[in-house]
């Protein structure tokens, strides 16, 4: 492929994907009509019937409108049905374009071109769907000329191509890197099962109330024939059945939880190329990234307390684009040793897990337990004039006291001259690694009651820090938070 | 309030103090602007005092300008117009209630009074909780009533500066100073209530740090 000032077409295959993809739509719609065929569900089969002269005459005027062409110094869009858009994007612009293939693509043999620019997260442009082979050669066009324009200009690494470096990248392949990690299949089950996930179940039990036959028609024809003893049993028992119920809830999610797993990390392979990290990944859908080392803002390394019991650790790296609004936790590795991240780790150039951690001040445990048993007093003295025997929520004041105390214990911070390091959590487990030139601000917190007690909170941001899950020192003594704020500050001043 | 503004030092570079009316002499001179501020930047040398980062004070820091204190106690006034007339209107709609809480018009009274004193009095205390100082290589901002915030912005963290004013602060003639970071938290610190001349010069001052590489 030449870049030229032909107009290309989609794959003509796109119309058939999209025709798939509309149709679960058509039979939500209709599914009254399907559940029961004497149904007169009028409203939905004109519903059903507007959708189609609709839908199917826009999938194919998409196609046939849809124009676009590679020229020697831009990419062009027309595209559109009823709005008519047409996009240029000049090629010395595209900072990056991604080849997807889910797996409808992946049986057609087709792919979704998006191609990005340094100005918006988004895609600036996105060609769904063309050939695997067209999407190649389109990156590979694209790729070529952005080298003429270059060879004239200065060498600027960040205007490159490669920032995110591509899915299904036979060059990737090509070079050599030092292989990071691989996960076994083995290990990919295994992280499954650590990953307990009620969510799709609640999903799934809600689409099968949609569903015909009735579930509990199911259940009592697998429970036919020698089995029907167990049937009547369970009936009768109301404590057994709920008993039942939740464990088969539990086993499910628990299932779930390690098909999802399989489906993300199949066959995960981290290496390092050069100063970027490559990762591929999946099964149903492929993907393939990058991770310029230098766009790494700080190291995450998350547990809860079952992965600890059993020593497994899953490390985060976060990352910073382009775009500042365009953060992100990438997955360095989804399920390992501490052997193995503290091996990544120190590859990445990242401090160690820090042997010793700074414990905060015991009062922690007092404002901790204060401030939630207020939160619940006031809370079960409203719910008082409506259930009057409310006031047996004040139990759960012994359970704040111990949750307190481990969220004390599991609370630390550690500084070496490079890093510094933050550990927090009781159920999800974090610890933050965070390299003193990445720092961003530096403050200190206290608020009225933390002054009286004399303690303050620490904080040092960086950038594409989550805003939920902080890394935040909370109730040190006012003086240590001082004494740290200023060495830390004069850490990242001498770096 | 009401401590003069002018001859009091607002920027403190590189050891040297500069009032206002020094000041005012740079914003009048508008043409040789850009050859100072190079030659001021050249002068600065990175002196860390550590005392700076752990005060725990307001003292040695600049006050915002008096006027903000003013355009606090407009907007908040206003707020509690609007409260006023709510409970204007309920007691209204209450008035043939045969069990009211108290007389017709006792409550917008009671709300109009608690209103009125925050009204005058949180502006007061705002301004007189903010604090900040532009050093050799960083911003200090030290804040709040009673969540007191310490904040150390290193000037070559900044992405960029914004200097806006609303119709109020325009009235005034005071303005916001609004610091973006690319950290999470931080990435728009706001040191409200400058007089504007002095926002644009602090603009001006940290604007020469912004580079490339803030990540």
């Amino acid at each position: 492929m030449k870049p030229s000032d032909s107009a290309r077409r989609l794959h003509p295959l796109t119309i058939v994907q999209r025709l798939i993809v509309s149709t679960p739509a058509l039979i939500f719609i209709l599914l009254p009509i399907i559940r029961n065929p004497d149904s007169a569900a009028l409203f939905n089969l004109l519903f059903g019937a507007a959708y189609v002269m609709v839908v199917l005459p826009w999938i194919i005027l998409y196609y046939v409108r849809f124009r676009y062409w590679v020229t020697p110094t831009e990419l062009i869009i027309h595209s559109g049905v009823v709005t008519r858009r047409r996009r240029n994007i000049p090629v010395e612009r595209i900072q990056n374009i991604e080849i997807e293939q889910a797996p409808l693509q992946r049986i057609l043999g087709t792919a979704k071109v998006a191609v990005y620019t340094a100005g918006s997260a988004s895609a600036e442009g996105v060609l769904e769907y063309v050939s695997l082979k067209e999407a190649r050669e389109i990156r590979e066009v694209v790729r070529e000329m952005q080298q003429e324009l270059k060879s004239g200009t200065v060498k600027d690494e960040t205007n490159s191509l490669s920032e995110q470096e591509v899915l299904l990248d036979p060059e990737v392949k090509a070079h050599a890197g030092v292989e990071l990690l691989r996960l076994s299949t083995k290990r990919v089950l295994l992280a499954g099962a650590f990953k307990f996930s009620l969510l799709y179940i609640a999903a799934f039990f809600s689409l099968l109330q949609y569903i015909e036959p009735d579930p509990t028609v199911f259940f009592a024809w697998l429970l036919r024939g020698p089995l029907q003893p167990w049937r009547t049993t369970i009936e009768a028992s109301p404590w057994l059945a709920g008993f039942l119920g939740v464990f088969l809830a539990a086993f499910l999610g628990w299932l779930s939880g390690i098909l999802i797993s399989l489906n993300r990390y199949h066959r995960f392979r981290i290496e390092l190329i050069g100063d970027k990290l490559h990762r591929a990944h999946g099964l149903m859908t492929l993907s393939e990234g990058t991770i310029p080392l230098r766009r790494i803002q700080s190291f995450i390394i998350r547990s809860n307390p079952l992965m600890q019991y059993f020593g497994w650790y899953r490390l985060e790296l976060q990352t910073m684009g382009i775009n500042l609004k365009e953060s992100g936790f990438q997955v360095a590795i989804p399920f390992g040793r501490m052997t193995e991240i503290q091996h990544v780790l120190s590859v990445l150039g990242s401090g160690d897990m820090p042997p010793v951690w700074n414990p905060v001040s015991v009062l922690t445990i007092r404002r901790f337990t204060v401030r939630l048993s207020v939160v619940l007093i006031l809370f079960l003295s409203i719910l008082r004039i409506w259930i009057p025997p409310a006031y047996w929520g004040l139990l759960l004041i012994p359970i704040i006291f111990l949750f307190a105390l481990a969220r004390y214990r599991n609370m630390g911070y550690a500084h070496d001259s490079s890093t510094f390091s933050v550990r927090t959590g009781v159920f999800r487990k974090y610890v933050w690694l965070i390299p003193v030139e990445k720092m961003q601000t530096f403050s200190r917190r206290a608020s009225l009651f933390q002054r009286r007690l004399g303690l303050s909170t620490l904080y040092l941001d960086t950038a594409g820090a989550s805003p939920v899950s902080l890394a935040e020192v909370v109730d040190i003594p006012s003086s240590e938070a001082q004494e740290l704020l200023a060495s830390s500050y004069e850490r990242f001043v001498s770096s | 309030m009401g401590r003069p503004l002018r001859g009091r030092p607002i920027l403190i570079l590189s050891g040297e103090y500069r009032t206002i009316s020094m000041l005012e002499d740079d914003v009048s001179d508008q043409e040789s602007e850009g050859q100072h501020d190079a030659s001021l930047t050249a002068a600065r040398v990175p002196d860390l005092n550590r005392s700076d980062f752990q005060r725990a004070s307001f003292e040695g820091l600049q006050d915002l300008a008096p006027a903000i204190v003013k355009v606090w106690r407009i907007k908040s006034g206003l707020f509690s117009a609007v409260l006023v007339i709510i409970a204007v209107v309920l007691d209204i709609l209450n008035l043939f209630d045969s069990d009211k809480l108290a007389p017709f018009g006792v409550i917008p009274l009671v709300v109009l009074a608690i209103a009125l004193f925050f009204a005058l009095w949180i502006p007061r205390l705002r301004y007189k909780y903010w604090g900040y100082d532009l050093r050799a290589q960083e911003l200090l901002l030290v804040r709040g009533i009673l969540n007191r915030v310490h904040t150390i912005i290193p000037l070559r963290r900044i992405q960029h500066l914004d200097v806006s004013q609303d119709i109020f602060e325009r009235e005034f003639e005071v303005g916001k100073l609004i610091i973006h970071t690319a950290g999470t938290r931080s990435s728009d610190v706001i040191l409200p209530g400058l007089s504007i001349d002095v926002a644009e010069k602090l603009r001006d001052e940290m604007k020469e740090f912004i580079t490339d590489e803030a990540l």
